[in-house]
């Protein structure tokens, strides 16, 4: 699956964010039905990851040792009002978090879906240490929305990645119980993610 | 709580003090009697480690842990062991040593549990006061060096770190090494599998 930026016809008629092609969903929705997970590329906006690592980065994470993952984390909500003095990127986020990738995963996997949490998401960065089976302690029935963040790229036996690996700008959509494995993270490198959960709603 | 048998013997302190003369760096085995070893397990397996990390560039490290002096009048194994360790077991030590000993001014006991992405970067212990760092071992199970959970000991030559010497987690193990100076590097690996590191790590202190 190559970038899939154009075309880019706007969402709502309010969002600058591309939307994938119909062979990428059509592909995307082939390999959830084959493996549980589905990779979409070119979800937001040229710059959107990069001008969020630069805050996202700061955030004060925490060690959370969870079943089924050691990752470092900071759960962010995004405030319903444009307020000015916050990180401008994350109220251009939220958008897409909230409708676009929605409606992008319900192609996908072939029946509606919602944000479990609107206008908010979880911060996750891997670690020295830091490993992942998914996130097994959500709640059964929801799909997993992992949103990488830069290209951060070093030798796969150092850990730390799924293969393939989550790339910048790169969907994933997951169920939970086949989450794609990250393992144990050697050095001293670190990667972002942004993530979501969304839950099946009535047609 | 008590010794094993074994060093209840002073000719076997007096040997282990003479290794400690050649060399300022023991494991000493069998510490314990057979039942304090496996109820002393059994009581810090039941207490929470909640986990503990700092990421680089500072001193990096992530372990579950808890830490706590005993209560007087407890009669918690975990209390029971740490009155006794901070008397018959620094007094073993001091007999090993051949240094004064003392307990951290808090009396506070430390016990860690490392699993799969756990690791202490490499350190070497020294803040002026600590005389002597051990760790007693509370690992029953047993596994390949290249799952990660071992004590190293490092050196750097011709500008790379290497590891000097390598000890996998024990049971009723006491490792004993001198932290007096700066020279003393040690760390554990980065735990790669589904296995679980338990020990007491601490420091006893300058009298």
């Amino acid at each position: 699956m190559g970038p899939l930026r154009s075309p880019a016809p706007r969402v709502a008629g309010r969002l600058d964010g591309p939307v994938s092609p119909p062979s990428a969903l059509e592909a995307a929705a082939a390999a959830w039905r084959a493996e549980g997970v589905a990779r979409v590329d070119g979800v937001l906006p040229a710059g959107l990851a990069a001008e969020l690592l630069v805050g996202l980065r700061r955030l004060p994470l925490t060690a959370v040792e969870e079943d089924g993952e050691v990752v470092w984390v900071y759960d962010v909500g995004v405030p319903p009002e444009r307020d000015p003095q916050l990180f401008e990127p994350l109220f251009r986020l939220v958008p897409l978090l909230d409708q676009v990738v929605p409606r992008l995963a319900a192609e996908v996997v072939g029946r509606p879906l919602a944000p479990q949490a609107p206008a908010s998401f979880r911060v996750v960065a891997y670690r020295k240490g830091s490993w992942s089976r998914g996130p097994r302690a959500c709640a059964p029935g929801l799909i997993g929305c992992t949103l990488g963040l830069g290209d951060d790229a070093w030798p796969t036996a150092w850990g730390g990645q799924s293969r393939p690996p989550v790339r910048g700008d790169q969907l994933t959509l997951y169920d939970p119980g086949r989450a794609p494995e990250v393992p144990v993270l050697l050095r001293h490198v670190e990667r972002f993610e942004l993530r979501t959960f969304l839950t099946p709603v009535a047609p | 709580m008590r010794l094993s048998d074994r060093w209840r013997d002073p000719a076997v302190v007096a040997e282990a003090a003479a290794a400690w003369r050649a060399r300022p760096n023991l494991r000493l085995t069998d510490l314990l009697a057979d039942d304090a070893i496996a109820a002393l397990h059994d009581a810090v397996a039941a207490l929470p480690h909640p986990l503990q990390a700092r990421a680089a560039p500072d001193f990096a490290y992530q372990y579950g842990a808890v830490a706590s002096p005993p209560e007087d009048a407890c009669e918690h194994v975990w209390c029971q062991f740490a009155r006794w360790w901070w008397t018959e077991g620094v007094a073993l030590a001091s007999a090993i040593t051949g240094r004064a000993l003392a307990p951290p001014a808090d009396r506070a006991l430390m016990s860690t549990r490392f699993r799969r992405g756990s690791y202490l970067d490499p350190h070497n212990d020294h803040d002026g006061a600590r005389a002597i760092a051990y760790v007693v071992g509370l690992t029953r199970a047993s596994w390949p060096a290249e799952h990660g959970g071992q004590l190293e000991f490092l050196a750097v030559e011709d500008g790379q770190v290497v590891v000097t010497e390598r000890r996998a987690p024990g049971w009723n193990t006491l490792d004993l090494f001198d932290v007096t100076g700066t020279a003393h590097l040690h760390q554990v690996s980065i735990v790669t599998a589904d296995v679980e590191r338990r020990a007491l790590p601490g420091w006893f202190y300058r009298s």
